[in-house]
């Protein structure tokens, strides 16, 4: 069978993780390319005009795998840490794919609550497969191949920290910081101005106790903790027009990294983001950043 | 220390029953003056840029309010809802969940020293309330009881003013009644009397004529069903154009629908002497379009407009605050039902740039495409005034 995963949203967060268990499961995964104009097309074609860009992108990612997969992947996660739940919007987008494309869509699901993804995933897996010693070992390796990426996003943190560059810390949704088409290549844009640019998901988990109910929050919060204290010059925060949860986060993000006093910019990108724009803010952030550098 | 002065935001005409509760305890209460365009711009130029609506309000009622004398806030967040992901609806995973600590932010850093006392969020809300009142459980709970009870009467009464608006004889009769009996109730703080209260016989006096209204049902975001004045009045607006509105949801029911205890729940729906349709109702209706909860009320919006073309409504208005969470996601489903049911939708989202002249354009607008649409079915009617 071929399964269609949407290179969208959760798929930043988890990129080995469903690729490499839908394969131990003997199935091949179709993955929609990296977002590209035709995509971003139809997510404005698709999306809810009011729904956050990566809302609206996810379903650009799907009208794509529609003929090309017999299944599309998109796991409901209610929440990847214990206690904390996800962005409600995520949730939707199987059932409002088939409202938006009027027709029937045949999704995979995969249900994560409190963080705990064994019981979904096995379920999920006896579902693809007759085979339980299979499935088991399909999920075992899948859980090794995420937890290996994340070990390889900690280590270039803790080399990227022993670097002579001046650093700048990007916060923001894994699905923003990591969709160059969508942020205009904004990561390379810095690395060309010579400044060693550290996103949030290499910072390892620091616990910290929050009243923030969104997982991403909740754990932006605690990275913050750890990452602000290391010798970081300036924290661009990146989001989506009218993402819910930043609207929250944003400001008690802000008013952390004033309190380490670090130059902080908020950069919020749309579909229409103009290139020339996003260029000035950027060089005249990595300016203000030099300058505080040299005084 | 100074003496604690109270404020609390504006939600429709359900502060009075908390005003008076707090009042009953012994507490000094200020109430926000009512919103203007001005408490909106003020609260929008402190708040964050992409925050709804309802939280920009809020945040101008309390600046209002510390003009007027306030230093302390009471706000209510309900912790347990949303908490489990069957029943995971209500304020839990939307942003209003987080409201009670960004305000506090936000008027820290808007410069005002106001003090916060979040209900909701320790295990239990009496023990809160005592905390802040140092008064007894009975003499909390009577109050509590008697908030409800008020909160239904105002309710039944806006109810019954909807109603009587899309068929009074002079335009404003029905506003006038209903003031008057507003009034009427800031007084009566006695849970017998209360309960003995008919709310129709405040509108006795409205002149009626005999026509059959057009029925609109209005589904959407909470607070915006509750405030009028974050819709640009828009049910006032449907009532002159001789449409009967009725809500799907007030603060009663929403109270109801996720209770703070289980225990509480129970002596509410008590108290209230209200039915509301079991969680698990509302999620079969709407299981055809959407089969989880996407927080808020956005799995209510979908099967509430079901429920409203079932009921043989005209049409539903769907409200929300532009960016709304659940009601966003929700949008493209209401679309589909209009489609698939041949029914009349139609979504609005308000923000603090909105002007009453454009909303009520497309009300105008909308009422007229659905009295077409009866007139072609041939369905008894006759415009307001002829």
């Amino acid at each position: 069978m071929k399964i269609g995963i949407p290179r969208s949203l959760f798929y930043y967060k988890h990129p080995r993780l469903w690729v490499t268990f839908f394969h131990e499961l003997g199935h091949e995964v179709v993955l929609s390319p990296l977002t590209n104009r035709k995509l971003m097309e139809a997510a404005v074609r698709y999306g809810e005009d009011e729904s956050c860009l990566a809302v609206k992108l996810v379903f650009g990612h799907i009208w794509y795998l529609l003929d090309r997969c017999d299944r599309i992947f998109a796991p409901a996660y209610y929440g990847l840490q214990p206690g904390r739940y996800s962005c409600p919007k995520f949730l939707g987008v199987p059932d409002i794919s088939k409202s938006v494309f009027d027709r029937d869509i045949q999704f995979l699901r995969c249900e994560v609550e409190d963080g705990e993804f064994e019981p979904g995933m096995m379920h999920l897996g006896r579902q693809l497969t007759n085979d339980a010693s299979k499935a088991q070992q399909a999920l075992a390796l899948a859980l090794e191949a995420q937890g290996a990426y994340k070990h390889e996003l900690h280590t270039k943190y803790q080399q990227q920290l022993n670097s002579d560059k001046p650093k700048i810390l990007i916060v923001g949704h894994h699905y923003v910081i990591h969709d160059s088409y969508a942020n205009l290549n904004l990561l390379a844009k810095l690395e060309e101005r010579s400044m060693e640019v550290i996103t949030i998901d290499t910072v390892p988990p620091a616990p910290r106790d929050s009243f923030l109910q969104w997982d991403f929050a909740y754990e932006t919060m605690g990275q913050l903790q750890e990452v602000l204290a290391r010798d970081i010059v300036g924290v661009i925060v990146l989001s989506n027009f009218n993402c819910g949860v930043d609207a929250i986060t944003v400001p008690f993000v802000e008013d952390e990294v004033e309190r380490h006093d670090i130059p902080c910019m908020h950069l919020i990108l749309d579909e229409h983001t103009g290139e020339a724009g996003l260029i000035t803010r950027v060089d005249t952030f990595v300016d203000t950043v030099k300058m505080r550098i040299r005084a | 220390m100074t003496e604690r002065v109270f404020t609390l935001p504006l939600c429709g005409n359900a502060y009075l029953p908390f005003k008076s509760a707090a009042e009953q305890l012994g507490l000094k209460v200020v109430v926000p003056p009512p919103i203007t365009s001005e408490t909106i711009a003020l609260g929008a130029r402190h708040s964050p840029e992409g925050i709804c609506l309802p939280f920009k309000v809020i945040i101008g009622n309390y600046l209002q309010a510390i003009e007027k004398g306030a230093n302390c806030v009471v706000f209510y967040i309900n912790n347990k809802a949303g908490s489990k992901k069957h029943g995971g609806g209500g304020g839990g995973m939307c942003r209003f969940r987080h409201y009670g600590h960004l305000q506090e932010l936000v008027m820290r850093k808007a410069g005002t020293n106001i003090e916060f006392f979040i209900l909701g969020e320790g295990p239990s809300l009496i023990q809160q309330i005592k905390e802040v009142t140092g008064k007894g459980t009975w003499k909390t709970i009577r109050a509590l009881r008697m908030a409800i009870k008020k909160l239904r009467v105002i309710e039944l009464l806006e109810e019954n003013s909807w109603r009587y608006r899309a068929v009074e004889k002079k335009q404003g009769d029905t506003t006038k009644a209903m003031k008057k009996a507003l009034n009427y109730l800031d007084g009566v703080n006695d849970f017998k009397a209360l309960d003995k209260l008919d709310p129709e016989s405040f509108f006795a006096g409205v002149e009626t004529v005999d026509r059959e209204p057009l029925r609109i049902g209005v589904v959407g975001e909470f607070y915006l069903l509750m405030e009028p004045a974050s819709n640009c009045h828009v049910f006032e607006m449907l009532g002159e154009l001789g449409a009967e509105v009725h809500r799907h949801l007030c603060l009663g029911e929403a109270i109801l629908r996720y209770p703070p205890s289980f225990l509480l729940g129970k002596l509410m729906a008590w108290w209230l002497n209200m039915s509301i349709p079991a969680r698990s109702e509302i999620a079969k209706i709407a299981a055809p379009y959407l089969t989880c909860s996407v927080a808020g009320h956005g799995r209510e919006s979908v099967a509430d407009t079901i429920r409203f073309h079932d009921a043989g409504y005209d049409g539903v208005l769907h409200l929300l605050p532009m960016g709304c969470m659940p009601e966003v996601t929700v949008r493209p489903i209401l679309r589909k039902i209009s489609e698939d049911y041949n029914f009349p939708v139609l979504s609005l989202s308000f923000d603090e740039l909105i002007s009453e002249g454009a909303i009520r354009t497309r009300i105008q607008t909308f009422v007229d495409v659905i009295r077409m649409g009866r007139e072609r079915r041939g369905k008894d009617h006759a415009l307001p005034g002829s």
